[in-house]
C-alpha cells in the first residue's frame, strides 16, 4: 500500500538517477526557488512531495489551528525570507525528533512539543532543521551517495529502512528523511547556522544545548534495544551539545532578558500534555519517559497530568520498588484535586497487586463513582465482587 | 508477529516464507492448550516469522482480515517479536486491564497507529472465566482495523484469541464466525 508506493517510486527514482549526470555543486537555496525540471533535485521534490500529500491524509498531523499557527510563526520568525516556502506539519507521533523535507515540509512531532521547556528551546530545533533546508543539504547528500553507489543499492537500503522502521505512516517519511540522512559535517553546518538565526531572531542562545541534555539522559534510559532513531541521524549528541555550549561562550556576556518564551509556549501547549503523555505510555518506553517525566514535573511539580503519568509509567513498569512509587504519585495527584477518573483505577490495580483488597475494592469504587458510564464497569464490578 | 501490522516489504519476503493450508471446518487443536471449531473452512498460515505460541487464519487473505491464537504464553514472554523493538512482556499476575494495556502498548509498538480499546468486560474462554475487548487502529495507510479479543490467563498462562478485519468490509464479513469459533473453546 503506502510503503509499496514508496518504495516503488524509489525505486524508479533510483535507477532513472543513476543514469542522470552531476548536476553539479549545491548551492543554498534562494527564498521562492524551486528545483528545474530537468534536474534530480526536481526528482527529489516530487518524491518527497508524494510522501507529504500521504501525511496530510493519513490523519497523522494535528490540525488544530492556534498551535499551528503557533509553530509556523516561530519558523517565519528566524527565517522571515523563507517563511513562504515552508509548510509545517505538527505529527501526532511520541518521541523527541523533527525533521525537514528538501521540498520544504517540515515535521514536527508531538513528542518534541512535550519534550521542550520553552519556545527559545523549540525554535533551536526548527532553526537547524530550517538550515538543512537553506544549505540544500538534502540533495548534497543525494548526490554524493549517488556517486558512491548505484540505484539499486539505494532502493535496498531504502527497503532495509521501511522494513525496520516501527513508525507506521512515519516510515514513510523517515525513509525519504533518512535515505538523505545528513552527514556529521552537515549537521554541524545545520547546527551554525541554526545557532546564529536563533540568536538573530532574539531568543536565548542559552537554551541550545541544553535540548541535548534532554536527549541524551533519554537515550541512556531508554529501554530500546536499538538504536535511538533521532540520533542515528545524528552525530554524537554529547559532541554536539559541546559544540554549541561553545558557541553559547564565544558570544561572551548575554543579558537576561534574551526571550525564553516559556509563558506562551506553556499556554499554548499544556492543553495537549495529557493526551502526549498517553502517547508516550502507549509506546511502553518506561526508561525513556520516566526521566522525560521526572524532568517536566521539576519544572511544573504539582501538575497532576504528569504525576498521573509518572504513576501509569511505573505501574506499567512494575520493577523493584516501581509499585510503591506509583501509589505515592497517584496519592500526589489525588490530592491536586484535579485528575482523571482512572487514576482511581489505576490506584486499584496496584493495591490489589500488593495484596489490600479492602483499599482495592474501594478505589474501584470511586472509580465507578466518577465514571458511572465507563465502558470497562462490567469488568470493574467483577473485580470489585472478587475483592469482596 | 502478526501481518496485520507488517511493512509491505515484510509481507512479500513473508509469503515467499509462508505455506498456507486448509484448515478444515472441524475440531483443531491450538497448541496443547485448548481447542475451537470453525464452521468455514479457513486458510492455516505457518510461518518461520511467527513465534511459536500462535497460529493464524485467514478466510479473504493476508492483510484483510485474520483469526489469530495465542497459548500458553508465559511469564516474561511477550505477544510479539521482532529484533528491533522490545514488546512488553506478560506477567501471570496481570489482571485483564493489564492485558488490554499489553495489546495496545504491544500493537503500538508493532507499528499501528492511533490505537484504542474499549468495552473491556467479563467473557468466558470456554469454561474458564475470561474476558473480552475491542481494538482500533489504523495501518499506515490509513486504512482502519477493528479487532476484537478474547482471553484468559488460566494457571498463570494467558491463552487469548483475536479476530481482525479492515473496518471497511473485511471486519464484518467474518465477524460472525470468529464469534462462532470464540464460543467454541474447549480447554485440553
Amino acid at each position: 500500500m503506502g510503503h509499496l508506493r514508496t518504495l516503488g517510486s524509489l525505486l524508479v527514482l533510483c535507477l532513472g538517477l543513476s543514469a542522470c549526470a552531476n548536476q553539479g555543486e549545491v548551492k543554498p537555496i534562494a527564498p521562492g526557488e524551486r528545483p528545474a525540471l530537468d534536474t534530480d533535485e526536481a526528482g527529489l521534490w516530487m518524491q518527497v512531495e508524494r510522501a507529504e500529500q500521504q501525511l496530510r491524509t493519513s490523519g497523522k498531523v494535528v490540525t488544530d489551528p492556534e498551535l499551528n499557527a503557533y509553530v509556523t510563526g516561530i519558523v517565519c520568525k528566524l527565517e522571515p525570507e523563507y517563511c513562504q516556502d515552508i509548510r509545517v506539519y505538527v505529527v501526532n507521533a511520541a518521541g523527541f525528533n523533527a525533521s525537514m523535507a528538501p521540498n520544504g515540509a517540515m515535521h514536527v512531532w508531538t513528542g518534541l512539543l512535550l519534550r521542550v521547556e520553552n519556545e527559545a528551546q523549540l525554535a533551536n530545533v526548527l532553526s537547524h532543521e530550517l538550515a538543512h533546508y537553506r544549505l540544500r543539504h538534502s540533495v548534497q547528500r543525494w548526490r554524493d551517495l549517488r556517486d558512491k553507489t548505484d540505484g539499486l543499492v539505494f532502493f535496498q537500503l531504502a527497503t532495509a529502512m521501511v522494513g525496520a522502521a516501527p513508525l507506521g505512516t512515519l516510515a514513510a517519511l523517515a525513509t525519504v528523511d533518512s535515505i538523505y540522512g545528513f552527514s556529521r559535517d552537515q549537521e554541524r553546518e545545520a547546527d551554525d547556522l541554526g545557532f546564529d538565526r536563533l540568536a538573530a531572531a532574539g531568543y536565548d542562545p542559552r537554551e541550545a544545548p541544553r535540548i541535548w541534555e534532554f536527549l541524551i539522559a533519554e537515550k541512556e534510559a531508554s529501554d530500546a534495544p536499538k538504536r535511538n532513531f533521532f540520533a542515528s541521524t545524528h552525530p554524537q549528541s554529547e559532541d554536539r551539545q559541546k559544540d554549541l555550549e561553545k558557541k553559547v561562550e564565544e558570544l561572551g556576556e548575554l543579558s537576561n532578558s534574551l526571550e525564553l518564551g516559556h509563558e506562551r509556549f506553556q499556554r499554548i501547549t499544556k492543553r495537549f500534555r495529557a493526551e502526549w503523555l498517553e502517547q508516550e505510555i502507549k509506546v511502553a518506553d518506561f526508561g525513556r519517559g520516566l526521566v522525560m517525566v521526572d524532568r517536566l514535573l521539576e519544572q511544573d511539580p504539582g501538575a497532576s497530568d504528569l504525576l498521573f503519568a509518572k504513576g501509569e509509567m511505573l505501574r506499567r513498569r512494575d520493577g523493584e520498588g516501581d509499585l510503591d512509587s506509583a501509589i505515592e504519585v497517584y496519592e500526589r495527584a489525588i490530592g491536586t484535586g484535579d485528575y482523571p477518573a482512572e487514576l482511581h483505577r489505576s490506584f486499584a490495580l496496584v493495591k490489589w497487586s500488593q495484596g489490600k483488597k479492602p483499599e482495592a475494592a474501594n478505589a474501584f469504587e470511586q472509580y465507578l463513582l466518577m465514571r458511572p458510564d465507563a465502558d470497562d464497569r462490567l469488568i470493574i464490578r467483577d473485580y470489585i465482587s472478587q475483592l469482596k | 508477529m502478526r501481518p496485520s501490522f507488517l511493512f509491505i516489504p515484510f509481507l512479500l519476503i513473508l509469503a515467499s516464507c509462508t505455506h498456507i493450508k486448509m484448515v478444515p471446518p472441524e475440531v483443531q487443536k491450538i497448541g496443547t492448550a485448548y481447542s475451537v471449531q470453525p464452521s468455514v473452512a479457513w486458510n492455516g498460515l505457518n510461518s518461520n516469522f511467527f513465534p511459536s505460541v500462535s497460529e493464524q487464519w485467514t478466510v479473504d487473505g493476508v492483510g484483510l482480515n485474520g483469526i489469530d491464537f495465542w497459548h500458553d504464553i508465559e511469564d516474561d514472554q511477550s505477544l510479539y517479536e521482532r529484533r528491533s523493538v522490545e514488546f512488553p512482556k506478560f506477567r501471570a499476575d496481570m489482571r485483564a486491564t493489564d492485558i488490554q494495556e499489553l495489546f495496545i502498548s504491544s500493537t503500538t509498538k508493532a507499528g499501528a497507529e492511533d490505537v484504542e480499546a474499549a468495552n473491556l468486560r467479563p467473557a468466558k474462554f470456554g469454561p474458564a472465566d475470561g474476558f473480552q475487548f475491542e481494538l482500533t487502529y489504523a495501518r499506515s495507510s490509513g486504512l482502519r482495523i477493528r479487532q476484537i479479543v478474547l482471553a484468559a490467563i488460566i494457571d498463570g498462562k494467558l491463552q487469548a484469541i483475536s479476530y481482525w478485519g479492515t473496518e471497511q468490509h473485511y471486519f464484518d464479513a467474518h465477524a460472525g464466525e470468529a464469534e462462532k469459533i470464540m464460543a467454541s473453546v474447549q480447554l485440553l
